[in-house]
């Protein structure tokens, strides 16, 4: 049966492309005078980039909630946006700060996960291509959340998300010596864990 | 020896050294096993496969944000509320603590509550009464496979090719689901993928994309395929309620009705009312019915109702049921089984079968039937003879369960209930072979109680 297309709208407010960055910053800059349409721009902006950022960094089934989060601080911070760094930078640095806050809520279902597609995420190294089991990706995961929230964002910004470690300490408002600190010893917490889980020891079989 | 920085022992273990690193990992085995390790950890993190939210989810935040902004939940930089001179001092006193920072980010991110927190949906656990294919698992757990008796909780997410589940307590409502659902919640039932066929009579809501089905008396289904969700209701009334912009629609049966994600629910396309069979529950105490062991695609009935093609497992309900088995290119066969509570039935076909019984006879050939049946008295009486001969004080009660062709012959004979000798069972079954009574105009089964006593005195 042939399906009609459907207009889709929110609270009534339809949808309109932004594409260039006059118009982008033009956004920002409704937003940051409190024009509610503006945030909602922002958000269709912004959404899907917030949430590949969030990932990893927070647990699979709290995304959902922490991208929420992050929302709802971009909406009250908006006005202390000075427009110094770009906008997309700011934002990344809330959402990180946002993630590094939030408490484990699991209150999500994983219905609602999908795999990314695989050119538009994972910019980080990767040496062989070689893409783990569901269940060994969930233990990763998991010995991803056993580190502390520092730790945690430093390594997945440097190893998964390919940041330098400089871009890194700009973005959490340090020096570069303490993202190298927390890179070497997640690093170091990442890989004891692993050898420590049975379904992950193989990967560093040749290594005891 | 000094040791390589983590940089260099990164670089070795992403490429193969050269130089100096390789001439140093030569003679430090301290060395080679950081790098072995690395590599290891780098192929773990490199094997990670990224994810992100789905459509829906993505639309769920933006409605939840823009109800809190709506609602006035998010309040902005609290400067803005202040007078000039008050606003003047916070100015200047974040400007003191956060000089020269560009990002004026506070230090410590405090995150308001959103305004909308979903309800959590009431939920009883589910026993699964019949399933085929289906598994579950609770949260990040491992999927276990499902069978009938199975208990399911809130929070189990449900993988089915076909799946019935009724609640523990009562039978005010049952479904079935045919793809994957996560269970209580937000709703009653979430909808992954797939189509879920509820009887209810109790409040149950069942989410499927931004659509929640509301319903307390009516026979529905809804099924969605991505962004599409196709309700219908064969009978009663349910509310649809539009996730995103809170608007609602009431669709009362007979009606289907389709809707993409994100369209408003008065642009919903009428479609065809499908026939809806309403999921089965049967009454307790359960009895579990596996016709695993039966010949593949051999349909099994109870009743008269189809439970579905061999190997199944199901729970269905105790007593004396009438039974049903088709093999492949076969007749059906029927026969009488004692489903006993609480214990597991198998169905063989090696059951004795009883053909289908046809129209009633007729009240006056029935009379005939019993005239006859009370003139060939004496013939019966000789086996109970026989017996006394064995056994001077013998007597009882027994039923003689006869199966008399539409001609007056009976095909079959068999005593079904009493106690009597295996001699005189024998010779009651021979007798009633032999009998030859008035023609009923159609197949039947009698069952002719016999009262075996001796005269008193």
């Amino acid at each position: 049966m042939e399906l009609s297309l459907y207009r889709w709208t929110t609270a009534g407010v339809q949808r309109r492309p932004v594409t260039s960055s006059a118009s982008r910053a033009d956004v920002v800059e409704r937003a940051r005078a409190g024009d509610v349409s503006a945030f909602r721009e922002l958000y269709a902006l912004h959404h899907r980039q917030v949430a590949r950022q969030l990932t990893f960094l927070v647990p699979r089934s709290d995304l959902e909630d922490v991208l929420q989060d992050v929302f709802i601080e971009v909406y009250k911070s908006i006005r202390r946006f000075e427009g110094k760094s770009a906008f997309t930078t700011w934002l990344y640095r809330l959402t990180v700060h946002v993630a590094m806050k939030s408490r484990r809520k699991h209150t999500r279902s994983r219905l609602d996960i999908v795999e990314e597609v695989p050119d538009r995420a994972h910019e980080g190294p990767t040496p062989d291509e070689v893409s783990l089991s569901a269940e060994r990706q969930a233990r990763v995961e998991a010995l991803l959340e056993q580190l502390s929230p520092k730790k945690r964002a430093v390594l997945v910004m440097h190893d998964l998300q390919g940041l330098e470690a400089q871009r890194i300490a700009e973005l959490l408002d340090t020096n570069i010596l303490t993202v190298r600190t927390r890179l070497f010893y997640a690093r170091r917490e990442l890989e004891q864990l692993a050898k420590d889980d049975p379904a992950l020891a193989d990967f560093f079989g040749g290594t005891k | 020896m000094k040791h390589l920085e983590p940089d260099v022992i990164e670089g070795a273990a992403r490429s193969a050294p050269e130089g100096d690193v390789a001439a140093h990992l030569a003679s430090c085995a301290a060395c080679r096993q950081h790098v072995a390790s690395a590599k290891a950890r780098q192929r773990l993190l490199g094997g990670l496969t990224p994810y992100t939210l789905s459509d829906v989810a993505f639309r769920r935040v933006e409605a939840r944000l823009e109800e809190a902004i709506g609602a006035g939940e998010l309040e902005p930089s609290p400067w803005r509320w202040l007078g000039w001179a008050a606003g003047a001092l916070a100015v200047a006193a974040v400007a003191f603590v956060v000089v020269g920072s560009e990002p004026s980010l506070p230090r410590v991110v405090s995150l308001p509550q959103p305004k909308v927190v979903l309800a959590q949906a009431p939920f009883h656990p589910l026993t699964v009464l019949a399933t085929r294919k289906a598994q579950a698992r609770q949260g990040e757990g491992a999927w276990r496979e499902l069978s009938p008796g199975d208990v399911l909780e809130a929070g189990e997410l449900l993988s089915s090719q076909s799946a019935t589940l009724a609640p523990q307590d009562d039978v005010a409502w049952a479904f079935s689901v045919d793809g994957s659902l996560a269970l209580g919640g937000v709703a009653t039932l979430t909808l992954g993928a797939g189509e879920v066929v509820a009887r209810v009579g109790a409040p149950v809501e069942v989410l499927a994309s931004t659509r929640r089905v509301l319903s307390h008396d009516a026979l529905f289904s809804v099924s969605r395929v991505g962004a599409e969700v196709v309700l219908q209701v064969a009978e009663g009334e349910v509310e649809v309620v539009d996730s995103l912009t809170a608007e609602r629609r009431r669709v009362k049966a007979p009606q289907a009705l389709r809707w993409s994600d994100g369209s408003a629910l008065s642009d919903g396309r009428e479609e065809a009312l499908v026939a809806l069979v309403a999921p089965r529950v049967a009454a307790k105490p359960w009895v579990r019915l596996d016709a695993s062991g039966l010949a593949v695609g051999t349909l099994v009935s109870l009743d008269g109702v189809s439970l579905g093609q061999a190997p199944f497992v199901e729970l269905v309900t105790s007593g004396r049921r009438r039974l049903g088995l088709t093999p492949v290119g076969g007749a059906q066969r029927e026969s009488w089984a004692e489903l006993v509570g609480g214990q597991p039935f198998t169905p063989k076909v090696e059951l004795p079968s009883l053909e289908n019984d046809g129209p009633e006879p007729d009240a006056a050939a029935l009379e005939r039937v019993m005239s006859e049946l009370k003139r060939q008295r004496p013939k019966l009486a000789a086996c109970y003879d026989k017996w006394l001969k064995a056994n001077p004080t013998a007597e009882g009660e027994v039923t003689l369960e006869l199966l008399v062709g539409a001609q007056g012959r009976v095909k079959r004979a068999r005593v079904t209930e009493g106690t009597i000798s295996a001699a005189s069972s024998e010779c009651l079954v021979t007798t009633a072979k032999s009998l030859v009574l008035p023609p009923l105009g159609t197949d039947a089964t009698l069952e002719v109680p016999l009262l075996l006593r001796t005269p008193r005195k």
